[in-house]
């Protein structure tokens, strides 16, 4: 995105001797949903901290429609945000937590009135406006959350592992929906989550963020299947890794468990006799070989019906690897111990630093 | 399934119960005493008409009053910007509001008296505003231990830092955010400290006395050393009055605002 709506820049952030965050960069366009993806302890939340206005950074900048929100307090950057665990003001109820950000502003009641009607008609909750916050399930109570952080017309929307403490089916539906909320409002959105399945599926870009540094920053698709980095390769998505052995590295041949094949993405600087470790995604790796896969064969030592996935895990004399078939109600998955070839598109192979 | 021999837990509870029940009923009995040969609330009719009850009831009652708002006003402010802005202090707060369980009333008196008397800086006692601004403030030190704790509880039960957080991102003060979103939320929690603050203050002595204030304490004290059977209707009056303060507490604790962790 062109406008840069969000600028974070160079920002680093230590607690004492401690450097959470260091040197963060983010350009982020008007209406764009940015997922900060990575483990706990990555930084992802401090960013999002710095961001709302609760954490000051170190150094570095944070902008936000030109304007320099790094020193303002958080009331004064107009920034909506839901967290975690829900926070709903439990003495008001629905209608009243809703409004709370237009009441404290003074805004007259009618205009109150109406904006509350809207957004419970917007989360779907309309008619449940008297509700107190016990009395709604949690995938309600976030969904007031969202409609609350909304209200008063926040410039961008921070949402801190929204769907966290919700049950899966809960999460699945609710990210839909929120992302569907953002996508009407064409409001610019910050999502913090530890779940790559909801940062693959609800961005418009990932960060993906490990120890306080930023890994990779790119669009689901982009980042899945071209990962910079082996922690990205490995945290996003599940990796086989293969042990193989350089055998001819002017003829790009390796031998794997005393298999041939040939990989054409192995690097120049690969020797013979050397040991390397060549990774692919699950998916990248088909029961049978077409031409010009690499074909290995093994036996099947174990199979997860997924539903409509079917997982199997197949030993190459050494080495497992898993893939992955779509369920064929007319092809039974092959048998524990059944000799199989596999095939992998030398094209899939994930060569990584 | 064999259900469990609860005997023993019986004749615990029993005995338990009797040490505190016994004496009451005897003293309810004695109080019913004062005309010969018959059961009769004589002594209570007493102690209604005199006017000293009700002078130093009701001057009790407004001081309790007083120190139930001036300690609201004093702790939950300082527990919530324990809690939200220096957690670290937590332990040196525990420590410093159970002091005043530890240092008898007499010696907070005296020294109360030797800081602020006549010829001091601060003179509270040269003037009865004054010394019952002094007995408000002695009072509410007294009670710290239970209105701290209390407040302390109610804390606990909500995520202060959060919806401190979403507060102030809606532009909230400090004090809205203390008046509309943490205090309605304690509010049976600040009203158990409440409670608990006007047991003590309707039946302490010591300082009162010491200060020479006409309150309900050295009253009681003073009608022991010269009737018979008032001081047990007075007993049973004070007992009335405590147990209706705790019976408000637990009444007011089922109106508590309930969080909903739900998942679902």
């Amino acid at each position: 995105m062109a406008d840069d709506f969000l600028r974070i820049e160079n920002v680093v952030k230590s607690f004492g001797t401690n450097t959470v965050v260091k040197g963060f960069d983010l350009s982020c366009g008007r209406g764009e949903f940015v997922s900060f993806l990575g483990p706990s302890g990555c930084g992802k939340t401090t960013v999002l901290r710095m961001v709302a206005g609760f954490e000051r950074p170190t150094s570095g900048r944070i902008v936000v429609d030109g304007r320099d929100l790094t020193d303002l307090n958080p009331s004064q950057r107009q920034i909506g945000m839901v967290f975690q665990a829900y926070a709903l003001f439990p003495n008001m109820n629905v209608a009243q937590n809703i409004a709370f950000g237009l009441t404290v502003q003074g805004r007259p009641r009618a205009e109150i009135d109406a904006r509350v009607d809207e957004m419970l008609k917007l989360i779907g909750l309309t008619g449940l406006g008297k509700r107190f916050p016990f009395e709604l399930s949690g995938g309600q109570q976030q969904r007031v959350a969202l409609a609350r952080a909304l209200a008063p017309s926040p410039r961008m929307l921070l949402l801190d592992e929204p769907l966290s403490a919700l049950d899966a089916k809960i999460r699945v539906s609710l990210r839909e929906q929120i992302r569907e909320i953002q996508r009407e409002l064409g409001i610019t959105t910050i999502f913090v989550t530890h779940d790559q399945e909801e940062a693959l599926s609800i961005s418009d870009r990932i960060v993906v963020m490990n120890a306080g540094h930023v890994e990779q920053m790119g669009q689901p698709f982009e980042i899945y299947n071209r990962p910079a980095t082996k922690f990205v390769a490995t945290f996003v998505g599940q990796l086989n890794t293969l042990n193989a052995t350089v055998s001819d590295a002017g003829a790009k041949t390796v031998s794997i468990d005393g298999q041939s094949a040939a990989v054409p993405s192995l690097p120049a600087s690969a020797r013979s006799g050397e040991a390397i470790a060549l990774t692919m995604r699950p998916e990248a790796v088909r029961l049978g070989a077409r031409e010009g896969d690499i074909a290995l064969n093994g036996k099947v030592v174990e199979v997860a019906f997924l539903g409509s996935v079917i997982r199997l895990k197949v030993d190459l004399g050494g080495n497992r690897i898993d893939l992955d078939t779509f369920n064929d109600r007319a092809t039974p998955p092959p048998a524990l111990g059944s000799p199989v070839t596999v095939g992998i598109a030398a094209s899939d192979i994930l060569v990584l630093g | 399934m064999t259900r469990p021999n609860r005997f023993w837990a019986w004749l615990v509870f029993i005995v338990g119960a009797a040490y505190f029940i016994v004496p009451l009923v005897a003293t309810f009995e004695f109080s019913l005493r004062m005309r010969r040969g018959v059961h009769s609330f004589d002594a209570y009719a007493s102690v209604f008409a005199d006017p000293r009850f009700h002078e130093t009831f009701g001057y009790s009652v407004m001081i309790g009053v007083f120190t139930i708002i001036l300690g609201i006003v004093v702790v939950v402010p300082a527990v919530y910007y324990v809690r939200l802005r220096l957690p670290w202090l937590k332990p040196f707060m525990e420590f410093v509001t159970l002091l005043p369980l530890i240092i008898p009333a007499l010696v907070l008196v005296y020294g109360y008296i030797r800081l602020y008397n006549s010829s001091s800086l601060i003179p509270f006692t040269s003037s009865a505003i004054g010394t019952d601004i002094l007995l408000t403030c002695a009072y509410v030190t007294l009670a710290l231990p239970y209105m701290y704790r209390a407040v302390d509880t109610g804390m606990r039960t909500i995520d202060i830092r959060t919806l401190t957080q979403a507060a102030q991102l809606m532009d909230a003060s400090t004090l809205t955010i203390i008046a509309r979103a943490v205090f309605p939320n304690i509010i049976v929690a600040i009203l158990s400290g409440a409670f608990l603050t006007f047991a003590i203050v309707i039946g302490e002595f010591t300082i009162a006395s010491l200060l020479n204030r006409p309150a309900f304490g050295p009253y009681l004290v003073g009608i022991g050393t010269n009737r018979a059977y008032e001081p047990a209707a007075l007993a049973i009056i004070a007992f009335i009055i405590t147990w209706g303060a705790m019976g408000m507490i637990q009444l007011l604790a089922r109106f508590a605002p309930r969080t909903a962790a739900r998942t679902d």
